[in-house]
């Protein structure tokens, strides 16, 4: 038996073991100590040893009843076995002065013989043949009691000498105590199992523990009143094989007290009857119904109240009184069977704990999951919580409630009690809580004053560490082996800035959680602008080179909310000054696919949305709010790469758009707030614009990608051809819409063939009856159009 | 400190790298599976998304090695089955 339940028996049988410690010679080396002071506890300790797991496991701990020989060994007289229990009931022997004056007489032969275990025991038992009288293993206090029963059972004259006393016991008439377990047995339990008893005619004595059990904590007193119906299932089962040999039919129903014993083979001696305290102040002066009782009390142990493994296929009739075997068809009786096995399953373990025992669990139970810094351990259920529940749902009792669904507890009952249930719950919840902010923070740590040592403690996020090694030196200290540094070339030393940013990220928004200060110096530091490494085409710094892979992309909104005013700017700035450096914006150009019919690989465009969505997002987000000259910087950025570089942004979707997003906004604050600005920005400006318009000049209709040309000169058609061109017409409207007449008469020559091809795509479209597309088309092509006061129809350019 | 953070202080670092990642993981009973790690715990619990499930396995009276694949958009690996993980660009 160990605590809880839980069933840590391995492998190792301690009859085995036992068999094993003869022979091996280490085991000599204690002089025969190892058999004498085998810890008569182990079993209790480390959980008694099961053999037969079957397919239902038994929760039970393995526990096994000392009846198990009676199940295992059908042929046993049970008279026989009433006779030996009836003597060695423990009250009778505990409080039988005679038996203790004779306890010193007949010690010595009982201390001769081998001390076995209980498994040794049931094998002999499986075994009549080779019957050695041999005591059971068992701890001091069984030890003694053995002796008082050896002794009573010889007063009363049964058995000749001590030998034969001593075999009855071994062979199992006798309750092998095991205190330690006795003590968890709940009052409840013990007179739930008594009313039970009660209920099927047992004997009224049974229900009143004897004195000695109150006061002497040691003395059983649930094998008095406890194993009574269990000790009826046991025989139910045993008789279960009966139902097909007529012969064991025979034996009348075990379970009807007032029977007496099948194949009684011995008179009951009386004597032994009344010299036994217990029974004495119950009315059972008659022999016939005690012997019975006291079997049953006897032969079940402490803990054994619960048919062994192994037995759980066979059905336990629990009223065979009622229901005759023979009467019953197979269905029927396969029906009881079933129902008798569900009732024995959910009745064996019930009334094990007390109700503190069950707080006791449910705190261990509880300490693990609850936390005083649940965002950072339970990050996940923290947001759907947030996003599922009402608002002010109190943290306490959600748990509470949660537990008590989630765990199909009802320890209200079944009645209208859950409110009290989650009451006690809530108060469970808040206890833990008070002992995990005890707890050392979040190292799980707790360094008591005064106390010796330190004590870790774990939780189910974080497990109890074996070894609490106190780093006192920063980790600049830390000496890192060569081998574990990444080389600046690998991906593994990109991945790994993405994910030194994305703690210091957490680290962050964990702070900024709990409302305190944060400094970004560490995540600025994590960004590593300054650094530089070489790529396959230039040296950029790290974090340029990171931006392309995913999940950098999705974490820039986020890093980019931490940065100060000053880091922004700067990244911005490393940013616009290396577009073209950029994986994503590089690979985006349709230039570098033309033997591939310019077909953009499909990784690479949902790379180019993603950087859409997030990177850009926040670019287009912090450029609408910059000033004028802030964003006069960034265009500038962009043109002092060199005509070549505007030219090859110019192939790209997202750096296309984005010379279009910086472009208009300098457009609208010029014409919206033209007081604030100097003539010197503006002037500079129209050189930035100038040398911007340089770099396109004569190559203009190179914007267009050939997919999405409509020049009958250039157009190719791929998969892409039917998506949106609507952001190279906003480019070119911006464009005109910053340059003077003399740009935008430039620009209206150079993408002559792509208006007009526009315009007969949206002829065509109209005339298939596409008035959708054919409108699109349009609408698209008078974005940039209208900028110049014209609009396009159909079939001709008017003026607006 | 900046130096010392572009190191791997603990084997689930290496892990780490590869969240967001395409991962080749080595399972027990014969199996690889390939797909994006979206996360994992210390007991190397994974979660893939389009991950695609090698399975290996022998005829009986053949010594040819077959395998077939089975796709989930989701999967969760549990760890005790989990030989290996690896970038899967790197297998």
């Amino acid at each position: 038996m160990s605590f809880f339940g839980f069933d840590p028996s391995g492998p190792p049988s301690s009859g085995e073991k036992d068999q094993k410690l003869d022979t091996l010679d280490f085991e000599e080396t204690y002089e025969g100590l190892g058999e004498q002071d085998e810890d008569a506890f182990n079993d209790e300790t480390f959980g008694a040893d099961v053999k037969e797991i079957g397919s239902n496991f038994d929760f039970t701990g393995g526990l096994k009843p000392a009846s198990k020989p009676q199940t295992v060994n059908p042929n046993l007289s049970y008279a026989k076995a009433a006779q030996v229990d009836q003597v060695i009931a423990p009250m009778a022997s505990l409080w039988n002065e005679e038996a203790k004056t004779a306890d010193s007489a007949s010690s010595q032969p009982a201390s001769e013989q081998r001390v076995l275990s209980l498994e040794e025991i049931e094998a002999k038992l499986r075994q009549p043949q080779q019957q050695v009288p041999q005591m059971p293993q068992m701890n001091p206090y069984m030890y003694q009691q053995q002796q008082q029963l050896l002794v009573a059972a010889m007063a009363s004259g049964q058995f000749p000498n001590p030998a034969a006393a001593a075999q009855a016991l071994a062979q199992g008439y006798f309750p092998p105590f095991q205190p330690g377990v006795m003590p968890f047995m709940p009052f409840q339990a013990q007179q739930m199992m008594q009313q039970g008893a009660l209920g099927q005619g047992q004997q009224p004595q049974q229900v009143q523990p004897p004195p000695a059990g109150l006061q002497v904590p040691q003395v059983p007193q649930v094998p008095q009143s406890a194993p009574a119906p269990v000790q009826q299932q046991q025989q139910q089962q045993q008789q279960q094989p009966a139902l097909q040999a007529p012969q064991a039919l025979q034996s009348p129903p075990v379970l009807n007290a007032a029977s007496p014993p099948p194949h009684s083979s011995q008179p009951v001696p009386q004597a032994v009857e009344q010299k036994v305290p217990a029974s004495a102040s119950a009315p059972s002066s008659s022999a016939t119904p005690a012997p019975q009782s006291v079997q049953q009390v006897g032969s079940s142990d402490a803990t054994g109240n619960f048919p062994p493994l192994g037995y759980d296929e066979k059905p336990r009739k629990q009223r065979p009184q009622r229901q005759n075997p023979e009467n019953l068809t197979q269905e029927e009786r396969e029906k009881l069977w079933r129902r008798q096995n569900k009732v024995s399953a959910i009745i064996r373990c019930s009334g094990f704990m007390n109700p503190r025992d069950k707080d006791f669990v449910t705190r261990v139970q509880l300490s693990q999951i609850v936390t005083d810094d649940p965002y950072n351990e339970d990050f996940y259920c923290q947001v759907y919580r947030v996003l599922n529940s009402s608002v002010g749902e109190d943290d306490m009792s959600s748990i509470a409630q949660k537990y008590l669904d989630q765990s199909g507890h009802r320890l209200g009952g079944r009645e209208k009690r859950a409110d009290v249930a989650l009451q006690r719950m809530q108060q469970q919840v808040s206890k833990a809580v008070t002992v995990a902010k005890e707890r050392g923070e979040r190292t799980g740590v707790l360094a008591k004053e005064g106390a010796l040592g330190k004590v870790s403690v774990g939780s189910g996020k974080q497990p109890r560490k074996q070894l609490v090694i106190n780093t006192t030196g920063s980790s600049d200290e830390v000496v890192v082996p060569k081998e574990n540094v990444y080389s600046k070339s690998s991906r593994a030393f990109q991945l790994s800035v993405i994910e030194d940013i994305y703690s210091q990220v957490l680290k962050l928004e964990s702070l900024e959680r709990e409302n305190q200060e944060r400094d970004s110096k560490d995540l600025w530091n994590a960004l590593r602008l300054n650094d530089t490494i070489e790529t396959s085409s230039t040296v950029v710094s790290p974090f340029i080179s990171v931006l392309s892979i995913d999940k950098a992309m999705k974490v820039f909104n986020r890093l980019f909310h931490f940065l100060n005013p000053e880091q922004k700017i700067k990244l911005m700035e490393a940013i616009f000054a290396n577009l073209h450096n950029i994986d994503v914006v590089m690979k985006g150009s349709y230039a570098n696919y033309v033997n591939e019919n310019y077909e953009i690989p499909k990784t690479e465009k949902s790379k180019i949305e993603l950087f859409q969505m997030t990177v850009m997002k926040t670019l287009v987000l912090f450029v609408s709010e910059s000033d004028f000259q802030q964003v006069l910087r960034f265009v500038a950025l962009i043109v002092k790469g060199g005509n070549n570089n505007v030219l090859f942004l110019s192939t790209t979707k997202i750096g296309l758009s984005l010379i279009t997003i910086l472009v208009s906004r300098l457009e609208l604050i010029k014409q919206e707030f033209s007081a604030g600005l100097s003539p010197q920005d503006l002037a500079q400006w129209q050189t930035i614009y100038d040398h911007l318009f340089q770099a396109l000049e004569g190559r203009l209709a190179t914007i267009f990608p050939p997919y999405l040309s409509n020049d009958d000169a250039r157009k190719v058609r791929n998969s892409e051809s039917k998506s949106d061109d609507s952001y190279i017409w906003q480019f070119l409207a911006s464009l005109s819409l910053a340059g003077l007449l003399s740009h935008q008469r430039i620009i209206v020559d150079e993408i002559r063939n792509e208006i007009f091809g526009s315009m007969g795509v949206s002829k065509a479209l109209k005339e298939s009856g596409d008035l959708q597309g054919a409108e699109k088309h349009l609408s698209n092509l008078n974005l940039f159009l209208n900028v110049m006061g014209l609009k396009a129809s159909e079939s001709d350019i008017t003026e607006l | 400190m900046s130096e010392s953070n572009s190191t791997s202080s603990e084997p689930l670092d290496l892990i780490r790298l590869c969240l967001d990642e395409q991962v080749f993981v080595k399972l027990r009973g014969s199996r690889e599976m390939v797909g994006k790690l979206h996360a994992y715990d210390m007991h190397c619990n994974m979660v893939l998304s389009d991950a695609t499930e090698t399975i290996f396995y022998t005829e009986q009276d053949s010594p040819e090695i077959k395998s077939r694949t089975k796709k989930s958009d989701m999967v969760f690996i549990r760890g005790d089955s989990v030989i290996l993980v690896s970038d899967a660009a790197n297998v």
